[in-house]
């Protein structure tokens, strides 16, 4: 509408321009995302009205009671915050170095596959207090190396890393799908009743590690990202690969230490997946979230307060979703999760438009802020 | 000789997806937008064809066989049309970081799919999928049926009509490219936004239409799957998500030339199916596991291709100059 209307000098102003804002200030970022997330929620429960036939208020207070019910349903529902949460800690750096590494799903699976090595070869051999440390370190560098292979191509070649990181993916899943073939013995299940590389529960409560774990690596990376030289090294680079050149900052050494750090803590989640959750290595470890998680982490513009936040809520979705499935398992499966959250991704994916830009109408005042 | 034969016509009707959704693609890249969603839009294209054709078919007792091609036809290309428009609305409009939507996307178009089909499942009350084989009936009528031309009919002519129309969509969008002004202003569009704003073209406008009909391709690659190398089946694991993947990846394969896409598709077709073809053409014995290894051979031939295109740095066979970046006008 806007240029059509700019061609000549004769016509009129636009009746609608968009001004860059300079700055947002935290009340309007709190108040657009929360209006935001309110229209998500608002879009997914009339989805919900319309394939259920129930009302809106029994979607709503199905999805809450679906989630807090009992403790299974309560620490389901922390367990997947925390999985998606570290995965997206796991990405966030690199993506705040503008490496777009979308192949959060083959970190975990090789980190999966790194962790379950030991298990297939020394599971019974050895005590638990000697493999898990084995399983961690192996889970990391297996992560790790999955995400340094693209990086160095990135820094050498500059090639592609976002496809790169994809086709990684496929590779991850293949490689898994031919262990899992030679390895039959172990997805057998045989591991959890011999509790050979299980995590102990902490607090009483069997992911009670896999909180501690997603606590400390949030912190940790924010400690990181925000107080070290590493971490103002990962955002100069980042938004001004020029002044990185310029203040003698390595790109090479700052990309690829911090693709095998983002890699590393994804292989992390592969072998929490190993050893607390699945307890077997399959494919569909980790379903989606490595993409999920770019997301999350995007939205969240890298900050670990609002990682955890949105973690929770698509978590909450998620765990929303499969309770009112659960009540109309004749006509619902659980893929409608995955339509929620993309419902509730584009909500969030489109609101960034309302803080970055502003709106003026003719007559308006030009002030941009 | 039979097994040369099923590989080379498993791998053009395998290729005939990819090319759809890579085709696509390449309209999308060319306004300067680069969309993740592909796989979502095949999905979308692929249930809602689907979905066009089963209704379709259980509605009358006697489908006429014009209705049966351009129902699933139109079904396919609005719907995933529709998926175009909301990711050009919210990059292109509101200008939301590309990679990030396109993600969003697929995860929506995945689950849309799924999710439609287990309706359509409860309607059938059919245990693993359901099948719309009229329609797949008439998607795959061939030459080769009617005349019986031995070889040379099953390798060539042994298609249905969208295979070709495939080949004939990739010549027609290199002529509409490279030769006539509308594609010589989207190109435009797609390497510098500024400049072609200032010389009068409607930049929003273009990234639109290019960003819904190449959506619009993907979704008939979609129905292609589902019809044709599916034969009428909906199955709620395939893998049209890793058909998606690849055919953004032959984009750069065909450095954004729609008429390198048709070689680049069928070979990375023969690529895709040689696990399984080569051991019987060669006799040689493998097990099972080691097929899923060379299941990674397109993914790793891939990697090698972006590879190779990186270090060569010809500027023909670059892509479009803006690709991945918003446009906004006052910033200039």
């Amino acid at each position: 509408m806007k240029d059509q209307t700019a061609k000549t000098e004769s016509k009129r102003d636009p009746l609608v321009r968009l001004v860059k804002r300079d700055s947002v200030s935290a009340a309007r970022s709190v108040i657009v995302h929360a209006a935001a997330i309110l229209l998500a929620m608002l879009v997914c429960g009339i989805f919900f009205v319309i394939v259920t036939d129930s009302s809106i208020i029994e979607i709503y207070s199905a999805m809450v009671s679906g989630t807090i019910r009992n403790s299974i349903t309560v620490n389901s529902f922390f367990k997947e915050a925390c999985m998606l949460l570290i995965i997206a800690v796991g990405l966030a750096p690199a993506f705040k170095m503008s490496f777009w590494n979308v192949g959060g799903q083959g970190q975990v699976l090789a980190g999966g596959m790194a962790a379950a090595m030991w298990l297939y070869y020394l599971g019974n051999k050895l005590p638990n207090a000697a493999i898990i440390p084995l399983m961690i370190i192996s889970a990391a560098v297996g992560g790790g190396i999955w995400a340094l292979v693209p990086a160095i191509f990135r820094v050498k070649f500059s090639t592609n890393e976002t496809l790169f990181t994809l086709m990684m993916n496929y590779i991850a899943i293949q490689l898994v799908k031919y262990l899992r073939i030679t390895w039959s013995p172990i997805h057998a299940l045989g591991m959890i009743s011999r509790k050979a590389g299980s995590m102990p529960s902490l607090f009483g409560n069997q992911n009670g590690w896999i909180y501690v774990i997603a606590a400390v690596a949030v912190i940790m990376m924010y400690v990181y990202m925000n107080k070290t030289k590493h971490g103002y090294e990962i955002s100069v680079v980042g938004e001004a690969p020029n002044t990185a050149r310029y203040a003698g900052i390595s790109e090479f050494r700052v990309i690829i230490r911090t693709a095998f750090i983002s890699g590393a803590i994804c292989g992390l989640a592969g072998f929490l997946y190993v050893s607390a959750i699945d307890h077997t290595i399959s494919e569909t470890m980790g379903g989606g979230y490595g993409f999920t998680a770019v997301i999350v982490a995007w939205l969240a513009k890298f900050n670990p307060i609002f990682m955890t936040l949105i973690s929770m809520l698509i978590s909450f979705i998620r765990s929303g979703s499969s309770e009112i499935v659960s009540r109309n398992t004749t006509t619902l499966d659980s893929s409608i999760a995955n339509i929620n959250i993309g419902i509730f991704l584009f909500f969030m994916l489109g609101c960034e438009f309302f803080l970055n830009y502003k709106i003026v109408f003719r007559g308006g005042k030009e002030a941009g802020k | 000789m039979n097994t040369l034969i099923s590989w080379l016509h498993s791998s053009i009707i395998y290729g005939t997806v990819i090319m759809f959704g890579a085709l696509g693609e390449i309209l999308t890249e060319k306004s300067g937008h680069l969309n993740l969603g592909v796989p979502g839009l095949m999905y979308l294209g692929g249930f809602a064809g689907f979905a066009g054709a089963f209704t379709y078919e259980r509605s009358t007792d006697s489908p006429s066989k014009l209705l049966m091609i351009i129902i699933p036809l139109l079904c396919a290309f609005f719907a995933a049309l529709l998926g175009g428009l909301l990711y050009s609305f919210l990059t292109v409009t509101l200008r939301a970081n590309q990679n990030v939507t396109g993600l969003a996307l697929t995860s929506l178009g995945v689950g849309v799919g799924t999710f439609g089909s287990a309706r359509l499942l409860s309607v059938t009350g059919s245990q693993s999928y359901s099948v719309a084989s009229a329609t797949s009936a008439v998607y795959t009528a061939n030459l080769n049926s009617v005349f019986n031309l031995g070889a040379f009919g099953q390798i060539l002519l042994s298609y249905g009509f969208l295979t070709y129309a495939a080949i004939a969509l990739a010549i027609l969008m290199n002529y509409f490219l490279m030769h006539t002004r509308r594609g010589l202003n989207l190109r435009a569009v797609g390497e510098d936004p500024g400049t072609a704003d200032a010389a009068g073209i409607n930049v929003t406008l273009y990234k639109y239409v290019a960003t819904c009909v190449g959506g619009g391709i993907c979704g008939v690659g979609g129905l292609y799957y589902i019809i044709e190398y599916s034969s009428g089946k909906w199955s709620s694991q395939n893998g049209l998500e890793a058909i998606g993947w690849l055919a953004v990846a032959l984009v750069i394969f065909s450095t954004w030339k729609p008429k390198n896409a048709i070689p680049a598709s069928y070979l990375f077709a023969l690529l895709f199916w040689m696990a399984t073809n080569l051991p019987t053409l060669t006799g040689i014995r493998i097990s099972t596991s080691v097929t899923e290894l060379l299941k990674m051979t397109p993914y790793v031939v891939t990697i090698l291709v972006l590879v190779i295109a990186s270090t060569r740095k010809k500027k023909e066979n670059q892509g479009p100059a803006s690709l991945g970046r918003s446009y906004f006008r006052e910033e200039r």
